[in-house]
Parts: C-alpha cells; structure tokens; sequence
C-alpha cells in the first residue's frame, strides 16, 4: 500500500535565502517549522506501520539499520513510534474519517525535538483524551492472584482488549497539541530524540 | 504467522511476524484459536522475533490468554524493552505471565 510523498515546501537550513512561512504555521502563530517530509497516507491499518517507519526514518536517519536494543531502555525514536501508530491507529478506529480520503501527515526537527502532525476529516477529538492523567482502561487493581482459582475465571474474562491507546501516547511524547479549524483535526506529538 | 512445537507437555508457540500491531491483530487471534486444539496444557508464546507491539496487538495477546482458559496456561517470553514497556505502562505485566529470559 503506498503512501504519496510530496516534497517539503521550503529545505530548512540550507540558506537558500528568503524562506516563506507555510501557511498554516503562519496562522497557529508558531515559528516557522519547514517540513522534513509531508505525505498522505490511505486511510487503512496495513498502511501505518510502513508510513511511520518512513516519517522516522526521516526524523531519525542514524537510526536505520541500527539493531533493536536487547536490554534497556527504548530509543526515544521507538517510543516516537508507538505514540505515532497508536494515534494513526485511533484515527481509523474512532474518529470517522471518510474511507475515501487519506490522512495528511507532515515531520519535521526542531534541534533535538521531533515533531509529527495529523491531520483527519472525523469528528473533534474529544478533549478528554488530552487529559494525560486520564485512568487506564480495566480494573483499578488487575489482580495478582491469575492463576487458576474459583473467581479467575471472572477476572480473566473482565480484561481489557483494548482502550490503551492514549496511554501509551501521553508516555512516549513530550508533548501533544490539538486543534480543529475547517473541519480538520490536526494532532501534533513531539518527542526529543537523541542519546 | 505461527510456529508450534510441543516438548515435555509444553508448547512453544512462534510469532513469525516482526509487528504485532492493528493491522496484524485480528489475524493473530484467529490464527491462534484454529490451532488451539494443538496445544499442549503449557502454552509459551514466543515474542523474540517481534520488535514492535502496540495497543491492538497487547489486545490480541490478552486475547491468547483468555482463549487459553480453560484447561491452559499462557506465559510470554522473549519480550524486547519495546514490547515489555508497553506491557508495563498498560499495567498488563501483572496480569500476563511473562518470562524473564533475558540474558543477564
């Protein structure tokens, strides 16, 4: 499945001279942040696992071919990852994007600091999800006792499958932003990578 | 997707995928409960080849878990930091039995 790549509007750092301000830089009000890459992504789960590996391999080119850690830690670039996925993921699973119009994703660097930007056609994100001390999904207290006993049963049948998402993406970030203007919600996740 | 072999009244049972994620979830399941009846009272799910697992995929591991009752008993091994700290954040380290099999 192909994801359509579109070449940065203006090469950051290369003195070329005057450089313009995207538009919607312009009106978020925030400093001018060339893309290292905008694409558009087919609105479906076989395409997000290769459109983000292709955004970090951008975001974080030393990374490539570099073996997974064993032991330790992630590599911030990992955890940048899995809040990616997990917010391409909610997109296509709740947010009611139309089947028929693809996802618009641009990357970029500031320094250290990564960011990613979203943009979707569904509904507004609900403000909730914001919340990065909103509960895990389940049981407050997933027991200790899963072995096989009289009430296992119950406990075990009572697990969440799912609703995990958010977590995930509050941990793996630095930050997220959010705003909805024309219909579009464009989500940003901003991660410091690096040693 | 999966690779069985049965030892000593254990089975080890090989994820062969390197992403375990939305895309690839429903899959697991389904593959996982067709070939159920192959395996022994001792399950072990063999994580070692997967690098990367998100929220869909832990889902579809409690799934294995919860298909693994009753008369089973499911443990994960070969968990990667990546895969072990989505387990953690989850708080579903508690509730998964996991191996620890990394090499000191």
């Amino acid at each position: 499945m192909c994801s359509t790549i579109t070449p940065p509007d203006r090469v950051a750092g290369r003195g070329q001279g005057s450089r313009a301000v995207p538009a919607e830089a312009a009106s978020e009000g925030e400093a001018a942040e060339p893309a290292l890459i905008r694409l558009t992504m087919p609105p479906a789960a076989p395409a997000v696992g290769e459109t983000v590996d292709l955004l970090l391999d951008v975001l974080d080119p030393a990374a490539r071919g570099r073996a997974p850690r064993s032991s330790g830690r992630p590599r911030p670039s990992d955890e940048l990852r899995l809040a990616v996925v997990e917010a391409l993921t909610n997109i296509l699973r709740h947010a009611g994007h139309p089947a028929d119009r693809p996802l618009h994703l641009s990357a970029g660097r500031r320094g250290a600091m990564a960011w990613i930007t979203i943009e979707d056609e569904g509904r507004p994100l609900p403000p909730a999800l914001l919340d990065p001390a909103r509960p895990l999904p389940g049981p407050p207290e997933p027991g200790a006792e899963m072995a096989e006993s009289p009430g296992a049963g119950a406990l075990l049948e009572a697990l969440p499958e799912g609703g995990w998402g958010w977590v995930l993406i509050h941990a793996s970030v630095d930050r997220v932003t959010h705003r909805r203007s024309g219909g579009v919600n464009r989500l940003r996740l901003e991660r410091r990578l690096g040693p | 997707m999966l690779q069985l072999t049965t030892e000593d009244g254990r089975t080890t049972v090989t994820l062969t995928a390197s992403r375990l994620d939305a895309a690839l979830a429903p899959f697991l399941k389904t593959a996982f409960e067709e070939r159920l009846a192959e395996m022994a009272a001792e399950v072990r799910l063999d994580l070692r080849h997967v690098a990367f697992v998100d929220s869909a995929g832990l889902g579809a591991l409690v799934r294995c878990r919860k298909l693994c009752r009753p008369g089973r008993r499911l443990a994960l091994a070969g968990l990667s930091p990546t895969v072990a700290r989505v387990l953690r954040l989850t708080r579903m380290d508690r509730v998964l039995d996991v191996l620890d099999d990394h090499p000191a």
